[in-house]
């Protein structure tokens, strides 16, 4: 099977800001699975595109949701004319042809169905159809990385101690200031003095995290601010449209950062 | 956005004490409960915001533009003042003085930071300005002007003192986190005004903006401010509410009133309009109403869907149906897949507390009251667990003008601590008008449209009340009550926590679903029961 449509064409934009990189390349030279662990936006899926890029891997990623099954991840039996024929799902195809495959927001699947991905995650690293009865024996490339955010996560959505234990992880947070203003600039193609402004709302919004605002405002937000203002829009409008109404339903709390943001910006 | 703008982005919208208090914390990084400051009604023009080190307490007059300033205010005052300094020597001219230009510092520092502030805390000077407590050339007026003067470099003054105060202050714009030079500013200015003879108005005088605090943050005086005796007042003051101690205990509000027929057996007819049911609720302090959305409900395997046109399986039986009907010819059904469904849906369970007198009877140690609360604690417990919407009201009569209705948690409200408070300062009284109640209730649930709709009630006695002496009067009501209810759709049931209450009551709702509790203790177990017995309905 082609996976050519799964390569990264041109390098993705990713500004490191640790070791990830030379982890993450640890932990593919042994085909560890990986757990990206962090707040919504704040890189996990750019860092992964990134790594596959670097690596001359394909990538196949798939979100997950409450309604997934396990035929979803393995594959299921369609019908057509001469008979039933089998088709792999997106696991199933990583895993033959060597790809990375990329479960992104895996808690948000179902407990019963993360568990598919038990025998491909330990030494014996194949996937068994039982469906089809074949045993799928992973491509050396092969590699399974999952990403989830461990902020707003309710006690009834984790992993089971049997699946997370089956991982290495890394974890992500929003960059540090100067980092994120050089992301912001870089990403939006603002100046500098903007993307710094935008960074301080970011900032003192993410210290209301403990005041019932479930996740700050994230450097993938600030992007498209940016991104709005450099298209011409007003600052304070651009703000109020990809920021504070976006990321809250409460009144309270968007007034107050609308606040924020007619006090950061001048 | 150039900074001489007036300010104007944010125009008249009011903000909540939650709001605010997300503000001065986002500003200052420190977390301070914002309260409204309750003081008597003849201080208000020269009543302040109060910064504690624990708490701004604001003045509930004033504009919201007001109140956002003064949250700036105490920001600034939170991330570059010093607190509780001695007093020393100082006159209290000195310490105003010294106040003052310590409030202009702060700001600068706040503006320099949060630019954006500039307009807002600009447009409060200039209102100070105007609305100077005293005549031009007093202190209040001097000070209101030299303030404005530090913040706006455009505001032309002829004045000496103000225009000298300005030099000063702008000589050490460079210095402004030194907090002692600016001290010396104070103290030469204050000294001109000794020499000029311009007095104090000690008792009257307040900080000339209404949004700055009144100070008593910086200093440590050698006796206490006579502020630190204001009460306060954390649930917003409305009107028409009786101001109440500000402790937690949660007050009772009455809501709306809502008239009801009732069944005369004798007459064979309803009595329209006959009797009112009064809505009340408590108002827990700094407690907001949490929203809560519906999940939708999630696929469940043990519900198979067959002959589906997409789905995870072939269902065996479709597929050879299908084979057969295409080697023969025919076109066939081509919905061949098996998928799971959704679970049953949920249902919306109203439990109706019977709050009359009786309930303060003592039952093996405990009033049945408390039992009633434990057991709507353990059944809200079940019914979230099985993802149910469930509400906890409560009723007691006082003859058929006066159904007290009390709502005590809502549909959809997911804070148990909520309904403990409400459950805990809930007081049994009165009698046991079932019917009204019941009634209100039925209405109340039939705006649900969340699967289906139970009504439980749990009562320790018959239908009573102190206008009625036909005990059948009040029964006969009832039951015309739940027939009104079952024909709306609405399941009624009863717990009854008397045995010999039970028979009565169950001639009101039918034995089969009217259940009695012998032992009070078994009551929560019995509630469980109940509210699985609802699941399979």
């Amino acid at each position: 099977m082609d996976l050519s449509d799964y390569r990264l064409s041109a390098e993705p934009y990713y500004r490191p800001v640790g070791h990830e990189i030379a982890l993450y390349e640890h932990a593919y030279a042994h085909r560890l699975p990986l757990i990206l662990k962090g707040p919504t936006g704040c890189g996990k899926t750019r860092f992964v595109e990134y790594m596959a890029w670097r690596l001359g891997k394909p990538l196949i990623t798939l979100a997950c949701n409450e309604d997934m099954t396990a035929a979803d991840l393995v594959g299921r039996f369609l019908l057509d004319a001469d008979g039933t024929r089998w088709h792999d799902g997106p696991l199933t195809v990583a895993a033959r042809y060597g790809a990375i495959c990329y479960l992104d927001e895996v808690v948000e699947a179902r407990q019963d169905t993360t568990v598919v991905i038990h025998p491909l995650t330990d030494t014996r690293r194949n996937l068994p159809l039982e469906r089809k009865g074949e045993v799928v024996h992973a491509h050396p490339d092969f590699q399974l990385v999952v990403s989830y955010n461990p902020g707003y996560q309710s006690g009834a959505k984790s992993l089971k101690p049997s699946t997370r234990q089956r991982f290495a992880a890394l974890e992500f947070d929003y960059p540090d200031a100067a980092a994120e203003i050089e992301i912001l600039a870089h990403e939006a193609r603002i100046d500098r003095t903007l993307a710094a402004t935008l960074v301080d709302i970011a900032r003192h919004s993410r210290a209301l995290r403990t005041r019932g605002l479930d996740e700050g405002i994230s450097t993938r937000m600030l992007i498209y601010a940016g991104v709005l203002i450099r298209d011409g829009l007003p600052a304070a409008e651009s703000c109020h449209m990809a920021m504070t109404s976006a990321i809250t339903d409460d009144p309270d709390l968007r007034q107050a950062l609308q606040d924020i943001v007619n006090a950061c910006l001048g | 956005m150039p900074a001489s703008a007036e300010y104007a982005a944010s125009g008249s919208t009011t903000r909540s004490l939650d709001a605010l208090a997300h503000v001065l914390e986002a500003l200052a990084g420190r977390s301070l409960s914002v309260q409204w400051l309750t003081d008597d009604p003849g201080s208000s023009a020269t009543s302040r915001p109060i910064l504690r080190a624990d708490a701004v307490l604001l003045p509930p007059s004033g504009s919201p533009d007001q109140h956002l300033a003064a949250i700036a205010h105490a920001a600034a005052h939170l991330l570059f003042s010093r607190p509780a300094q001695a007093t020393g020597k100082l006159k209290p001219m000195g310490i105003a003085m010294a106040s003052a230009i310590e409030d202009a510092r702060v700001e600068h520092l706040l503006i320099k930071r949060y630019p954006g502030l500039r307009a807002l805390l600009l447009q409060q000077a200039r209102i100070a300005c105007q609305q100077a407590q005293g005549p031009d050339g007093s202190f209040a007026d001097l000070v209101a002007r030299l303030n404005l003067a530090l913040l706006d470099p455009s505001y032309a003054t002829d004045d000496y003192w103000v225009s000298k105060g300005r030099q000063l202050f702008n000589a050490h714009e460079s210095s402004l986190d030194d907090h002692a030079t600016l001290r010396n500013v104070a103290s030469v200015l204050a000294n001109d005004l000794g020499q000029m003879r311009v007095r104090m108005n000690l008792q009257g005088y307040a900080v000339p903006c209404r949004h700055g605090d009144d100070n008593s943050y910086l200093w440590q005086y050698e006796h206490t401010s006579e502020h630190s005796l204001a009460s306060v007042d954390t649930a917003p003051t409305r009107a028409g509410t009786p101001a109440g101690a500000g402790d937690t205990t949660p007050q009772a509000q009455e809501l709306a009133r809502y008239s009801y027929p009732e069944w005369d057996y004798r007459l064979d007819r309803h009595r329209q309009r006959w009797t009112t049911v009064i809505e009340r609720a408590f108002v827990a302090p700094a407690m907001r109403a949490p929203r809560v959305s519906i999940r939708p409900t999630a696929l469940d395997h043990r519900v198979r869907l067959r002959r589906q046109w997409e789905g995870e399986d072939i269902d065996l039986d479709a597929a050879t149906e299908l084979m057969i009907d295409r080697r023969t010819g025919s076109l066939g059904d081509a919905r061949i897949h098996r998928r799971s469904g959704r679970s049953p849906r949920h249902h919306s369970l109203l439990l109706l507390l019977d709050l009359s007198t009786s309930a303060n009877d003592v039952v093996d140690g405990r009033t049945v009251l408390s039992l009633e609360c434990q057991a709507a604690l353990a059944l809200v417990a079940a019914a979230r667990a099985n993802r149910d919407r469930v509400a906890v009201h409560g009723f007691s009569s006082n003859t058929r003008e006066q159904v007290d209705y009390w709502r005590l948690s809502e549909f959809g409200s997911a804070e148990p601590a909520a309904l403990e408070l409400s459950l805990a300062s809930v007081r049994a009284c009165h009698s046991t008008r079932i019917g009204a109640a019941i009634r209100h209730a039925a209405a109340n649930l039939s705006t649900e449209h969340h699967g289906s709709r139970h009504l439980v009630l749990l009562s320790d006695g018959e239908a009573s009340d102190v206008d009625v002496f036909d005990t059948n009067y009040l029964r006969e009501d009832a039951a015309a009550a739940v027939r009104e209810a079952r024909r709306a759709g609405i399941h009624v049931f009863c717990l009854a926590l008397d045995s010999q209450a039970g028979p009565a009551l169950g001639r009101i709702f039918g034995h089969g679903n009217t259940r009695s509790v012998l032992r009070p203790s078994a009551l929560p177990l019995a509630l469980r029961q109940l509210h699985e017995q609802l699941g399979r309905a």
